[in-house]
């Protein structure tokens, strides 16, 4: 009986250890495949946690955005602004602020820091943006990606000039830091998913006219959920700049979105289990395909495909996926104690029953 | 859902409340009230407007005359969400759950929406799981209910919120006779607890069984109010309903 009682307690905790034990495993096998898989995996990583974060808005309010990249981006040229050396910056970004040429954190606190910008500008647009559903929150959080891009690629106060990259960003982050910040993130995400904003927004989602006669103001809900995936989306950038090491705000932009919203698709959107997912498995084709291209020996044999077959690949794919389950790989449901009772809905976390 | 709900003061009220749709007049100087631990019912033939004025009165419209009172309170151009959490709770006439939520869930963000505690959410729920008895459906989808059923978690749903007022939008649709005399039972103990109740029904026998009061709209405006017995006399609901030759069910 008291095993049982534990286990009750302990079920919805499997969803998460069972996440993190893949995410683990994953890097694990990987950080044994060579130095180029070792780096490719340290950029899945970073994909990973931008899905995440997509995930924690677009799967908990069922609101379409197009715009989490702008806080990556913010939050990336955060990190490189306060790690570059000052008198590279100097050298480098002669037209910015002065003031900015000095300002520098240890790597960690301007991730940190990258984060809070990321969800400073989501609070910001947030209250706006959050009135909007389907179609046109999907076009306007899209026009913030377009002017935040914008911002980024021609304001030289604040980053190099136009057509110039952000260089020397120090080489701070390994593959096991990497996959650190990873898991602490996968465990704010999970946390987050019981939070009282979470849960409402998860009933706005299935019903609106329902959810404002329980009570529900659903637009306070949303900014918080924007907001606080908006940080986890800024903490991805940073870690995108410590990665990358060379910025450009073209890197971070629609080619990105598409990417990391392919990824959430392909695992499920409901669910945190399927952005991880997702965001692996697409990651995993993709490392294959670029392999591919560069002709991989069996034997006697040579096996490649063409150049610039990749994309077309991973694009079929995603078509098949949304053809033959649309509902992502994971169906939006968490993973759960394969001996519970019940098995969770999808697009709910799991709790005890 | 405790025993202990204590009304706060004195009415759910609708004042000469006129509304109208592209110069089709919905509703005419519609005013009604419901008091606590006092059911009242609103009847009509389709069309009568009684859908319209059940929007008003729950913030999902708004009318071109007229106000709606909330214990004093004018909550004409309120949104839902802030008369749910004054006291003012209604199911739908179809169903309107978390689909994708279980029933459980369903009651207890409810509850967690109107304010409550995650604590005191669960606690809610527990006890609305016992009294509409849905204990064996807690952890199952809403949107695989059985008809009967979704009913009765509309019903507990709506009263996660605490209400002082409840509006029931065509409870009774779909259920079978003994369902209808357990769900009398449950409007006859929300009305003991002190609760204000707005039962809107096409069947007229649970609407004469229930309430303590009957307001009849025809075309937009008040035909009568009365009590059951009264307006099971008049001669003004039968032609309404059923034209000079006609008799109701009664």
């Amino acid at each position: 009986m008291a095993q049982k009682s534990l286990m009750w307690r302990l079920g919805p905790l499997w969803s998460l250890v069972s996440l993190l034990l893949i995410v683990y495993a994953v890097t694990l096998v990987n950080s044994r495949l060579g130095e180029g898989i070792q780096v490719q995996m340290r950029y899945a990583l970073v994909n990973l946690v931008i899905v995440v974060a997509l995930q924690m808005f677009i799967g908990t309010s069922g609101v379409l955005s197009f715009g989490h990249v702008a806080f990556v981006a913010v939050g990336a040229w955060t990190v490189g602004l306060l790690t570059i050396d000052p008198e590279l910056k100097r050298n480098l970004l002669p037209d910015m602020f002065p003031f900015l040429f000095d300002v520098q954190a240890p790597w960690l606190v301007a991730v940190i820091l990258g984060g809070l910008v990321g969800g400073l500008l989501a609070v910001i647009v947030g209250p706006f943006l959050m009135r909007l559903n389907g179609l046109q929150a999907g076009i306007a959080t899209f026009a913030l990606l377009g002017v935040v891009s914008q911002v980024l690629t021609y304001w030289s106060s604040i980053g190099p000039r136009s057509g110039q990259s952000m260089v020397g960003i120090p080489d701070v982050l390994d593959l096991q830091t990497t996959m650190l910040i990873t898991l602490v993130i996968i465990v704010i995400a999970w946390l987050f998913q019981r939070t009282k904003p979470a849960r409402l927004l998860r009933a706005a989602r299935e019903d609106p006219i329902a959810a404002a006669a329980s009570g529900i103001n659903v637009v306070p809900q949303r900014v918080i959920a924007f907001a606080v995936s908006g940080v986890v989306a800024g903490v991805a950038g940073g870690m995108f700049a410590l990665t990358n090491r060379v910025l450009q705000a073209s890197q971070l932009g629609i080619e990105l979105t598409f990417i990391t919203l392919a990824m959430l698709v392909l695992g499920g959107v409901l669910s945190l289990s399927g952005a991880i997912v997702g965001a692996l498995v697409f990651s995993l084709i993709d490392l294959v395909l670029v392999q591919l291209q560069s002709g991989v020996d069996i034997g006697s044999f040579v096996v490649s495909i063409p150049q610039g077959a990749r994309p077309i690949v991973l694009a079929l794919v995603l078509i098949g996926m949304l053809l033959w389950r649309p509902s992502g790989l994971t169906g939006g449901r968490e993973f759960v104690w394969p001996f519970r009772k019940h098995a969770p809905l999808p697009g709910n976390p799991v709790t005890n029953d | 859902m405790t025993d202990s709900v204590t009304p706060r003061s004195r009415s759910l009220s609708v004042a000469g409340v006129s509304r109208s749709f592209a110069g089709v007049q919905a509703l005419t100087g519609v005013t009604l009230a419901v008091e606590p631990g006092m059911v009242l019912g609103l009847i009509g033939p389709n069309g009568a407007g009684k859908s319209t004025l059940v929007n008003i009165i729950s913030g999902y419209d708004f009318p071109d005359e007229g106000s709606v009172l909330l214990n004093d309170e004018d909550i004409t151009r309120a949104k839902p969400h802030i008369r749910a959490r004054r006291g003012l709770a209604r199911t739908f006439q179809h169903g309107h759950l978390f689909g994708g939520l279980t029933v459980r869930e369903n009651i207890e963000v409810t509850a967690l929406g109107t304010g409550k505690s995650a604590r005191e959410s669960v606690t809610t729920a527990d006890e609305l799981l016992d009294e509409y008895h849905l204990r064996g459906r807690e952890n199952h989808p809403a949107s695989s209910l059985p008809h009967g059923v979704e009913r009765r978690a509309g019903v507990a749903r709506a009263l996660a919120t605490s209400p002082d007022y409840v509006l029931l939008d065509e409870p009774a649709a779909g259920l079978n006779e003994g369902e209808i005399g357990e769900f009398a039972e449950n409007i006859r103990h929300l009305r003991d607890r002190g609760l204000g109740v707005l039962l809107i029904d096409h069947n007229v026998r649970l609407i004469l069984d229930v309430c303590d009061r009957i307001h009849v709209l025809v075309e937009g405006r008040t035909l009568l109010e009365g009590t059951p017995e009264e307006v099971r006399n008049s001669d003004e609901l039968v032609e309404a309903y059923l034209g000079r030759s006609g008799s109701v069910q009664r």
